[in-house]
């Protein structure tokens, strides 16, 4: 082992790893929060990545049934086919309706928003291991995605892009803590911000931080944005309330909230490239 | 007999390259979108760097952890640095330590797959709030690196028998 040390393929190893040193520096600096070798790398695997997105989601249709080998079987046989053929039917229609309503949603925020500038983008990767559900979509800066960008499902806001390359980009949830979104209860109309938490990430669900002690906020209430910093605009769906608490560090209150829509399960997005207030 | 021992490395690396290509996508897509624990990375990485030794289990290593690190939230680059480091580690230790045997690469695989864990966990959660963190590494992080180490075989038996034909 003392010889590979001492060998010349040694230091060319340390060499690389100076130079992959350099690469993670520059990618903490940069803007984009992405390093030249990942963003090429990004540029290579996009297409084979959108590929395998989309055959895992064909393949997760896919009803693969067992069948018996019984003394029956060829009678049930075109039976099973049949209930077969409905179900796919079922599941095409349901995707589709799904698809539909996202549309009607995004038409719905159009026409009440026609200042917002749109964006269709898909979820092309994931980290199992993440608990914050963050994901990585189809699109990147040479389709005008810049860090900061809202990211949406129909009229619920799922995140916001944190690193940006050539054709994708990264977009982190509500539940991660770097995320904290200004927000205001529908009903009381009580301003207030969300947190994230470890623990209530890994639940699906999100704090609402600043309530006032006698709040008059009850489980069911509609949170949304409150258009305050100018990342996000205003009114768009974050959840609803499920629990209100008394905080045990402070005079004030929380809720626990609930996404409408659960990013872990968004396969398509709209990016909010422009808004009338967005900070400059 | 010279041509066959110039091309078969040659061969035998780019069929590796294209097995990383293959298992990286399925990992950061198929696996990802379902929230599967899963990293099948980390086992190929373990086995290519087990039969390649230290010098090309390093750059296999880059490879693995570039790959991994396309769909990871976690500092960008990260993974690259610890897959290569922990790549030549492996090719060093099956070289000059221990006998290569299911057992032992097994045993690196763990490792392996722990220190990945550790290093997303100290990155991703850690890093950004510590209460409550802990109970997620041992609910989240620990049992994806068991799980992970368990597919070593799928790997190891047919990279052992790769290795055979074209060496």
């Amino acid at each position: 082992m003392r010889n590979y040390f001492r060998s010349i393929k040694f230091k060319y190893t340390l060499c690389v790893l100076a130079v992959l040193l350099l690469g993670l520096f520059v990618a903490a600096v940069s803007s984009g929060g992405t390093s030249p070798f990942s963003s090429a790398l990004n540029y290579v695997l996009t297409p084979l990545n959108r590929a395998a997105a989309y055959l895992s989601e064909t393949l997760s249709d896919w009803n693969a049934g067992f069948r018996s080998s019984a003394r029956y079987i060829e009678e049930i046989e075109s039976l099973k086919e049949e209930v077969e053929d409905y179900r796919q039917q079922l599941v095409e229609h349901e995707k589709l309706q799904q698809k539909l309503a996202s549309y009607e949603d995004f038409l719905g925020v159009k026409s009440e928003h026609s200042d917002f500038v749109f964006e269709p983008a898909a979820v092309i990767m994931r980290d199992g291991m993440d608990i914050y559900a963050s994901f990585t979509i189809n699109k990147g800066t040479q389709d005008g995605i810049d860090v900061d960008m809202p990211v949406i499902y129909g009229k619920n806001l799922l995140g916001v892009v944190r690193e940006v390359s050539l054709t994708s980009a990264v977009v982190y949830t509500v539940f991660h803590p770097d995320v904290s979104v200004s927000a205001y209860e529908m009903r009381t109309r009580e301003d207030c911000y969300t947190e994230a938490e470890n623990d209530l990430s890994a639940e699906g669900s999100i704090k609402l931080m600043g309530l006032a002690r006698t709040t008059p906020v009850v489980a069911g209430g509609i949170v949304c944005t409150s258009g305050i910093g100018g990342i996000y605009p205003r009114d768009l769906i974050i959840g609803t309330v499920t629990q209100v608490m008394s905080s045990e560090a402070d005079i004030s209150a929380y809720a626990v909230v609930q996404p409408t829509v659960d990013p872990r399960t968004a396969t398509d997005v709209f990016v909010i490239t422009d808004f009338e207030d967005k900070a400059q | 007999m010279r041509t066959k021992e110039r091309i078969y490395p040659v061969l035998r690396r780019v069929i590796y390259i294209l097995l990383f290509l293959l298992i990286a996508v399925a990992q950061n897509t198929v696996l990802g979108m379902r929230g599967s624990l899963l990293l099948p990375l980390i086992p190929l990485t373990v086995s290519v760097c087990i039969f390649e030794h230290e010098y090309a289990g390093f750059f296999f290593g880059v490879l693995g952890g570039a790959l991994y690190d396309l769909a990871s939230p976690a500092a960008d680059g990260i993974y690259t640095l610890v897959f290569a480091v922990l790549g030549c580690a492996v090719g060093l230790t099956m070289h000059y330590l221990f006998r290569n045997t299911l057992l032992s690469a097994f045993m690196l695989t763990l490792l392996f797959a722990l220190f990945t864990a550790l290093t997303g966990f100290i990155f991703m959660v850690l890093a950004k709030e510590a209460a409550g963190s802990f109970a997620i590494f041992r609910r989240r992080f620990l049992p994806g690196a068991i799980l992970t180490s368990l597919l070593l075989p799928v790997f190891y038996y047919p990279i052992r028998a790769l290795d055979q034909k074209l060496r």
